[in-house]
């Protein structure tokens, strides 16, 4: 009996506790169901291993899932890719939009980067491509990332194993299992409510709304379907569906989940991504410009020992928006570490005489600000700009098209 | 155990209320019992080690007032007193073991150059709050306002989890009558409904508002000690996010506190009343952490002597017991200046309206203008307070003051030239100095110390709102407030929609900053 309360619209307070914890539980068991649903769909089945074989297949565009972590799936794909290619493309994602079409055909590359991978971890995988593949790879293209701090950090490359069986192990490894209350929290979670907001869109937005659901939760992949180019294309992942997102056959990323910079709004970013708070102003500031001499040797190390075999090795620093390499270095907050960090890095290749392509100002190049997703990812367009001026297996430091 | 964790909230809470009401129909002392039971695992979950801490505080605390009790009955003033002493002194001797042992040989071997040591104390928690509450208790029944209490009402009383860890303090008189009460082992819809209502919104406040703006308060406190100089705009930028932190960290709290204990159909006592609104510092101090301000004047203050000996023994009593109170935050002498600041805004607040009475102001009837002006001011000087307390030390704090002096530059951030257009390109123009704030980080914070200063001096609080259901004891009359919740669909559409934000949110689950204290 509610003595209390009045108003018509009122409902007993017996009614409003249970509307309250009734809809709550109802919304959070349909999240929990769900996402545990998914959850297991993914550990079910070999994603990386069905996304590799598929795209051996049909030379189409897919990625095994989550899309931020490549390596298992970059792996499969190079030792299976490894007996027709002659160039392999290293880096993180700033170098994934690098095509193999930006080379001149004797190149035949693959593009191995992979998201979050230092120059560190870069140098320990070229060194087990040189001494695994003898002779069979000739070309070694490496970024020198200075943007993300790459150049900066410290650190000894491990010894690294790129075979698939090697890769799979340490993947999962990493991979632990969860225990239960975990994945309870993890299904929760707020990114994991918005994808699933996003797949219960698709799957409303879907013609056979009851086939989408299945192949969302209990299948291991979206049907065939063709990107704008006719390139065939399938979906591994329950995010980014029918978009044409992932790698092409060469291992280079469509990144068809991103926007290209909008001309409106290059300035602001390019202001942004210049002041002095900025993630490139920061990591210059935090190592005041100085590259870690150690990883610049071990790599200077690796290119004697694959020139003494035939081999090359091609470095750039990788092209920013246009003019942000300029208002860096005008800048009172980061030129003078940056003018440091790209003198040490020219003096250092042409005492090694290694050749060095400094895309760094991008607009030398003629890139344009719509060729770029972000103040430092490429798109094919202006990386194929880049390597259009690239000598073959020359030693003299490439400088930018107006130096 | 958190209030604002998984498992508090899938499994405690609902185990928890659901064995109260069950064991209340055998009966009313096993459902008490079953709550203090619920307690002390509820403690300890932290640390079970501490559970004997605590339980052995509960019967010390409870066979020595009831000796006093008893030797009061028997007319033994003499040894009541000897049995006061001796309780009280234990129970700040193991206060002062754990909370301020290695502040005071730290002090002592910088005077001294020595270097004893006592090693690493793990500070248990909420001890502070549950040795203020027996300290109460003994003090009432040496002065005979305490009665003979059953052990289960008494032990449920000091571990009752709503309060046992961060407050309120909580006074026997208000909650061992309740305990007897037959009424609350009855499952009351009315309490549940309010007290849940009230409950989410304080997690809502904790895990939504003061954890979303508290990401903003360490880059800026921890600057000074990094080398880095604190301009204008990043200095105010921390403090405000520091003090709306606190606000919301706290208020969320003793919400939760209030909420939970009223799902019991228990009552606790309002600690938080919008204090932010306080016109002046008296004001301020009767709106936050009321409960220990009531402490510190019944138990400290008065003994002291109050106002009763003088204008300067009275200021000399308001700086002993703020001092004191600011020592009970924490072992460290930023805690300890920082009360001592309230005291001297206190010692100035009771002489200017000394001196506005004697120019004949009537102090009774504030214009709304006078009021908006002693808001303000009342806010600054707490900000200038929450500065010293957050600070790891006074000389960062007093980098930072210095900087929300201006004394640093009054620099904008580079970031908003592009974003303010032709206005920026004018001002850059005009010599204001768009360049590097690397403390702020993200300038989002800006957005976030508007909203919640109109929040702040604005919106009614919970209490307010929910004034219908009289969810806490000790509300201070006001005028209603337009804003009377009811439990409507629209109201349960609301209140589910915070609470599922709340859950997704738990992830990022992070402790109440009054845990320390």
């Amino acid at each position: 009996m509610n003595s209390i309360l009045h108003p018509a619209d009122t409902m007993t307070s017996r009614a409003y506790v249970a509307l309250v914890l009734g809809s709550c539980a109802a919304i959070l068991a349909a999240v929990l169901t769900l996402n545990l649903m998914l959850a297991y769909n993914n550990f079910r089945h070999d994603k990386n291993a069905l996304a590799s074989a598929w795209q051996q297949r049909t030379r189409g565009v897919t990625y095994a899932p989550p899309i931020n972590d490549n390596r298992l799936f970059k792996t499969l794909r190079l030792n299976e890719r490894v007996g027709e290619i002659n160039a392999i493309m290293f880096g993180s994602s700033t170098t994934m939009g690098i095509r193999e079409a930006a080379f001149a055909p004797p190149l035949r590359a693959y593009n191995f980067a992979q998201s979050g991978n230092s120059l560190v971890a870069v140098v320990g995988e070229a060194e087990y491509v040189v001494a695994r593949w003898p002779g069979r790879i000739r070309y070694l293209v490496i970024p020198l990332d200075w943007a993300l701090g790459f150049t900066f950090d410290p650190g000894t490359p491990a010894a690294t194993d790129l075979s698939p069986e090697a890769v799979r192990a340490a993947a999962k490894a990493g991979r632990r299992r969860d225990e239960w209350l975990a994945q309870v929290r993890d299904a929760l979670s707020l990114p994991r409510v918005k994808d699933l907001m996003g797949i219960a869109r698709d799957v409303l937005r879907a013609e056979r709304k009851a086939t989408a659901f299945r192949q969302f939760f209990f299948e291991p992949a979206g049907e065939e379907y063709r990107c704008a180019d006719g390139t065939p294309a399938r979906d591994y992942d329950t995010l980014y569906r029918g978009l044409c997102n992932g790698f092409r056959f060469d291992g280079s990323a469509t990144f068809a989940d991103q926007r290209r910079i909008d001309a409106r709004n290059a300035g602001a970013l390019l202001a942004a991504a210049a002041a002095s708070g900025s993630q490139y102003a920061m990591a210059l500031r935090r190592t005041r410009g100085e590259p870690y001499a150690p990883t610049l040797e071990r790599l200077a190390a690796l290119a004697r020992r694959f020139a003494r075999a035939g081999g090359a090795v091609v470095l750039f620093l990788p092209p920013l928006m246009p003019g942000l390499e300029q208002a860096l270095l005008a800048s009172a907050h980061s030129g003078a570490a940056l003018k440091r960090t790209k003198e040490a890095l020219a003096a250092w290749a042409a005492r090694e005489r290694l050749t060095l392509i400094d895309a760094g100002a991008s607009e030398k190049f003629g890139c344009a600000a719509d060729e770029f997703i972000d103040p430092h990812h490429a798109l094919p367009a202006c990386y194929a700009r880049v390597f259009a001026r690239l000598p073959g297996a020359g030693t003299k430091s490439v400088r930018a098209a107006s130096d | 155990m958190l209030f604002n964790s998984y498992a508090f909230i899938f499994l405690f809470l609902p185990v928890t209320l659901a064995g109260f009401f069950l064991l209340a129909r055998a009966g009313p002392r096993l459902a008490a019992g079953w709550v203090t039971a619920a307690s002390l695992f509820f403690y300890g979950w932290w640390n079970p080690l501490y559970v004997a801490l605590l339980a052995g505080s509960i019967l010390f605390n409870y066979a020595l007032g009831l000796a006093i009790v008893r030797s009061e009955a028997a007319g033994r003033a003499a040894h009541r007193k000897r049995l006061l002493v001796f309780a009280v002194a234990a129970n700040l001797g193991v206060l002062a073991y754990y909370k301020y042992a290695n502040f005071f040989l730290d002090n002592v071997n910088a005077a001294l150059g020595t270097a004893a040591n006592l090693g690493e104390i793990i500070l248990p928690l909420g001890i502070s709050f549950f040795t203020f509450t027996q300290i109460a208790f003994l003090a009432d029944a040496y002065q005979g306002k305490a009665r003979e209490y059953s052990l289960v009402h008494y032990g449920l009383f000091v571990t009752y989890f709503p309060h046992l860890i961060a407050g309120p303090v909580l006074h026997h008189g208000e909650m061992m009558p309740q305990f007897g009460q037959p009424a609350i082992y009855r499952l009351n819809y009315d309490d549940i409904a309010a007290g849940l209502t009230i409950f989410v919104i304080g997690l809502f406040k904790k895990v939504i508002i003061a954890d979303g703006v508290g990401g903003y308060v360490a880059p800026v406190f921890d600057a000074p000690q990094s080398g880095l100089t604190l301009t204008f705009l990043e200095a105010w930028c921390g403090a405000l996010a520091y003090t709306f932190q606190l606000y919301f960290d706290f208020s969320g709290y003793s919400d939760m506190a209030v909420g939970l204990s009223l799902l019991f159909g228990v009552r606790l006592p309002i600690n938080f009343h919008s204090p932010y609104k306080a016109a002046n510092i008296i004001e301020f101090w009767r709106r936050w952490h009321m409960t220990l301000s009531r402490f510190l004047r019944d138990y400290l203050y008065f003994p002291l002597g109050g106002n009763r000996r003088g204008r300067a023994r009275r200021y000399l009593n308001l700086m002993i017991t703020m001092l004191l109170g600011g020592l009970w935050h924490g072992a460290g002498w930023t805690f300890v200046i920082w009360g001592g600041l309230h005291g001297v805004y206190l010692v100035v607040n009771h002489a200017w309206r000394a001196l506005r009475r004697r120019l004949g102001h009537d102090l009774d009837r504030p214009t709304a203008r006078g009021r908006a002006l002693g808001c303000a001011v009342t806010f600054l000087a707490v900000v200038v307070g929450w500065v010293i307390f957050r600070a790891s030390s006074m000389d960062a704090a007093l980098a930072l003051l210095k900087a929300m002096a201006g004394m640093n530059g009054l620099v904008v951030p580079d970031a908003w030239l592009p974003k303010w257009g032709v206005l920026g390109e004018w001002l850059a123009r005009h010599g204001v100095v768009f360049g590097a704030t690397p403390a702020l980080g993200r300038t989002g914070v800006v957005h976030w110390i508007w909203i919640l200063l109109f929040v702040v001096w604005c919106a009614p609080n919970t209490q307010q709102v929910m004034a219908r259901f009289r969810p806490a004891l000790g509300v201070p009359p006001e005028p209603a407030t337009r804003w009377h919740w009811r439990p409507t669909a629209l109201g349960a559409g609301a209140i589910s929609a915070m609470a599922l934000a709340v859950v997704l949110n738990l992830n990022r689950h992070s402790e109440f900053l009054y845990f320390q204290f």
